[in-house]
């Protein structure tokens, strides 16, 4: 395993982070935009 | 004899909101190092352990070096840089945004899902922040005076009439009636939008957060996700995908603007920079907030406006601005710095 700088270590985990909550942010707009869709037909408005 | 009050009376509650909020931390933590481990295969060099005056009361020796002596130094704000706050942040400017931008869309899908992040999520955080909650009244007092009461009062007039806008754009319903409560619901938002901003403008200790320029680049990155979240709701005419790269692009703009109102402040103000440029807050500052958060949304959102694979685009558009939201809120909230006492 590669040995790096701590700084670059925290960096570079900051950007996984990024990462991983763009991930949950796609993941929960697209439930978010789906079930808003799916309420509105249900109350038989087309947004 | 006089009844005792309890100090945290919906403790329970609180605990529950502060419990899973470390734990999705945590989550994000391990996750960040088993990925560099596991799959990119790096590790850091063992280092001995801080000095933990030097990493707590330090950041900057500024004054120092030009011969004053600190009883206390460069303080990082310990108050406010919490993911509480960035998450209730995030909720109350997306929220609002996303609702100002469906009103005028009419668009009811929309409008339920800018009322229920502001009122709902910012709500239940707002609440469990609250440390007493049973003088819950005392924040309503000296609106006049105070941007938490402005706010607070902002708050309620959302929750009731954004409340009723929103059921009256579901149900098809008009009138006088519903268009006088949007009208007070419009600018409930407004406020919601400057609010986090101005709120923070107020704290005296951390000039960081003095700066003009921050309530309006938070009300324009809010509005930017606001207006692309109404597009991928079913507003995706081209004018509103053309506003969306517009004030996707302007955000942008006003965070640099941000950055250089601090370098040229005082020395607490450039502290707080050098967390944005060269510290800890590097990565959230630059890639979250600006190229994922405002650059990349603007591009997107302009190539969908033309035609070039609009439902992804608007999607990724919509998802990265409220990254984008997100961490302007974390990166601002962590460069906070006390300014030193002598």
């Amino acid at each position: 395993m590669k040995q790096i700088d701590q700084d670059d270590y925290q960096r570079a985990k900051e950007l996984v982070k990024i990462g991983i909550v763009a991930t949950i942010a796609c993941v929960l707009t697209g439930v978010v935009t789906c079930g808003a869709k799916l309420a509105s037909k249900l109350v038989g408005r087309k947004s | 004899m006089t009844a005792t009050t309890p100090a945290r009376p919906i403790l329970g509650f609180q605990n529950l909101v502060d419990q899973a909020i470390r734990k999705t931390e945590k989550f994000l933590d391990s996750t960040a190092d088993l990925i560099l481990k596991k799959v990119v295969k790096v590790e850091p060099h063992p280092e001995p352990e801080p000095d933990p005056v030097a990493a707590t009361n330090v950041l900057s020796d500024e004054y120092e070096e030009s011969g004053f002596r600190m009883k206390s130094g460069f303080k990082q704000d310990d108050n406010w840089a919490i993911p509480h706050m960035w998450v209730e942040m995030t909720a109350g400017g997306i929220g609002a945004g996303t609702f100002l931008a469906s009103l005028a869309a009419s668009n009811p899908a929309g409008m339920t899902v800018g009322f229920a992040l502001t009122a709902v999520m910012k709500g239940i955080l707002l609440w469990a922040d609250l440390g007493r909650p049973d003088r819950v009244w005392r924040v309503f007092a000296q609106p006049n005076k105070s941007w938490i009461a402005r706010g607070s009062w902002a708050f309620a007039a959302f929750c009731v009439f954004g409340g009723i806008s929103t059921l009256a754009a579901l149900l098809s319903v008009g009138g006088t009636g519903v268009m006088l409560s949007s009208i007070v619901a419009i600018i409930a938002s407004l406020v919601l939008l400057v609010y986090d901003g101005f709120f923070l403008n107020d704290s005296t200790g951390v000039a960081g957060w003095r700066s003009s320029v921050l309530p309006f680049w938070f009300a324009t990155n809010s509005s930017a996700a606001g207006v692309a979240l109404t597009a991928l709701l079913g507003s995706a005419s081209t004018g509103f995908l053309r506003l969306a790269s517009a004030l996707f692009g302007i955000a942008g703009a006003m965070g640099y603007a941000y950055l250089r109102d601090l370098l040229r402040g005082g020395a607490s103000a450039r502290t707080s920079a050098r967390q944005l440029t060269d510290g800890d807050q590097k990565i959230p500052f630059v890639v979250g907030a600006g190229i994922l958060g405002s650059g990349v949304p603007a591009m997107l959102s302009g190539m969908a406006a033309i035609g070039v694979a609009p439902t992804l685009n608007i999607f990724s558009a919509a998802a990265l601005g409220v990254i984008g939201v997100y961490y302007s809120r974390q990166s601002t909230l962590s460069s906070g710095v006390h300014t030193p006492v002598f």
